[in-house]
């Protein structure tokens, strides 16, 4: 395994990959390049089919990339086995366009289907972290709420609360505003921000909602399969 | 008189014997030694009438049983069969009565009593030693297990209730396959994410097995209660003992539980096509 500098969260080097093959193969990433360090917040904005969401399934582990290199969270990802893909990702707090929470499940219940992985930790514990992970999102007093009794904003941000109740140290958002109203997607992105700076993890989010852009302290541009700085 | 031909079984014993131990029989066995007197099974089909209200009421009166006039004296208790609509008991001379085309040594059950004490195999060996080889000689248990043995594998309905219990097992795997695997598709999007945040296929695995084996002890339980109450139903009907015991029970259970959990190992083929890029499309 190749280990990168520690401060490197994401180090992605002529990155490519495409769908198909022989005369249907089509290109989506030519010699993508990139790098995110701890406690960055890093935007990276394009048009739909520029291959963000492609780029982030491959930065999040969630398939192997073709040719290039790339390192997530001190881990070669080239060629990787799905156990180490599998290790990578439950270091990623994952937010998604969507809430994805499960509906037969409470606030609290979603938040701690991410610990459940980890089997050192028992009930009692698991519990509390969600409990102060629904705290920092302000749904504290929410915890024993359905996802059916929340609304659209409440349940983003239970869904942050998901992604970073285990103290990832890379958070990757999927256009985590898209589904939200102005003002309750600024809410989000102030928390996912604060979030960053105050636990010193990084993170990488895809978006073409510029108003969110004062937030980032880096913004980096993709079209046509090609990052711009 | 109904003028209607009913089938019945028609034992013909010794009044003096006492192998049979049938409620009731002991008690009225001495008035077989009536001339043409006949003891008639209350548990009989009630097609053939309020027979014991008319005993109780006017005591002995006529039937005609396979063409003879014959005096019914009393009754006993003993339940049909799937053969016949109902039993009389009557003398054995009797009964050559009743058929005079059997004779005393065209006999198609012997029961052989014996003393307190007696080795039973002993006794079987000995005599299977003195018969031909054409003749079963069986204990009791055996008797029994050779008649279930005749109505499950030899007789059509037998066979129609094993093809039953088949047909309810493939149907209800059908069913159970389509509420998980329907179940599973609701919640693909679910499972993706949960899939892209670092579950394993194990974990997944466990949870459908799960769910097919709640479903198979939530089906059972009101479905035993269910069957307990229809078994009644049907044994006040067709006036067949029906008996819903601990074997049948297990083996019911067992059957479901192994029809859900192939159910459940069918539709974890649909989680396969939880894809967790799907989630950032």
């Amino acid at each position: 395994m190749i280990m990168s500098d520690n401060h490197h969260l994401i180090h992605a080097h002529d990155l490519t990959y495409h769908y198909g093959s022989g005369e249907l193969e089509q290109s989506v990433l030519k010699g993508v390049s990139l790098e995110v360090k701890s406690g960055e917040f890093v935007i990276l904005a394009g048009p739909s089919g520029s291959g963000k969401s492609t780029l982030l399934s491959l930065i999040g582990a969630l398939r192997g990339h073709q040719r290039g290199e790339l390192r997530i969270l001190d881990r070669d990802l080239n060629n990787a086995s799905n156990e180490t893909m599998r290790a990578v990702r439950q270091n990623i707090g994952y937010v998604f366009q969507q809430h994805n929470l499960l509906n037969f499940l409470t606030a609290s219940e979603n938040v701690q289907m991410t610990l459940e992985m980890f089997s050192d930790l028992s009930g009692a514990e698991r519990n509390k972290m969600a409990a102060d992970s629904l705290t920092q999102v302000g749904l504290g007093d929410r915890g024993a709420s359905y996802p059916s009794q929340l609304s659209v904003g409440q349940k983003q941000r239970v869904a942050i609360a998901r992604s970073l109740v285990h103290q990832p140290r890379l958070i990757l958002a999927d256009e985590p505003t898209a589904s939200l109203d102005s003002k309750t997607g600024i809410q989000v992105v102030e928390l996912l921000h604060g979030m960053v700076k105050n636990l010193g993890c990084g993170a990488l989010v895809v978006t073409h909602d510029n108003r969110i852009f004062d937030y980032a302290d880096r913004i980096l541009h993709i079209e046509d399969g090609v990052v711009y700085s | 008189m109904t003028g209607v031909n009913r089938t019945a079984l028609v034992l013909g014993i010794d009044p003096r014997s006492t192998v049979y131990n049938l409620p009731g029989l002991r008690e009225v066995q001495e008035k077989l030694h009536m001339h043409d007197a006949v003891l008639f099974d209350e548990y009989s089909r009630p097609e053939f009438g309020p027979v014991k209200d008319m005993v109780e009421k006017n005591g002995v009166f006529s039937a005609e049983i396979g063409g003879k006039q014959l005096d019914v004296v009393d009754t006993f208790r003993m339940g049909i069969t799937f053969s016949a609509d109902g039993n009389i008991i009557v003398k054995d001379t009797t009964f050559f009565k009743i058929f005079p085309n059997k004779s005393a040594d065209g006999i198609d059950v012997g029961i052989v009593s014996l003393q307190k004490g007696a080795d039973i195999e002993t006794a079987k060996n000995k005599i299977r030693s003195l018969l031909p080889e054409n003749i079963l000689v069986l204990n009791r248990e055996e008797y029994i297990e050779e008649e279930k043995a005749y109505w499950n594998d030899i007789t059509p309905i037998g066979y129609i209730f094993n093809f039953g219990v088949i047909m309810g097992l493939i149907v209800g795997f059908v069913i159970v396959y389509q509420v998980l695997f329907n179940d599973i598709n609701n919640h693909l999007h679910e499972y993706a994410t949960l899939k892209a945040i670092g579950y394993d296929d194990y974990y997944f695995t466990k949870v459908v097995i799960s769910a097919s084996i709640i479903l198979a002890v939530g089906g059972y339980i009101p479905g035993f209660l269910i069957c307990a109450v229809l078994y009644k139903i049907v044994e006040s009907s067709i006036f067949i003992e029906m008996d819903l015991n601990f074997i049948k029970a297990i083996t019911t259970f067992v059957l479901i539980s192994s029809m859900c959990f192939l159910s459940g190992l069918l539709a974890i083929r649909k989680l396969k096509s939880a894809n967790p890029v799907d989630v950032f499309q």
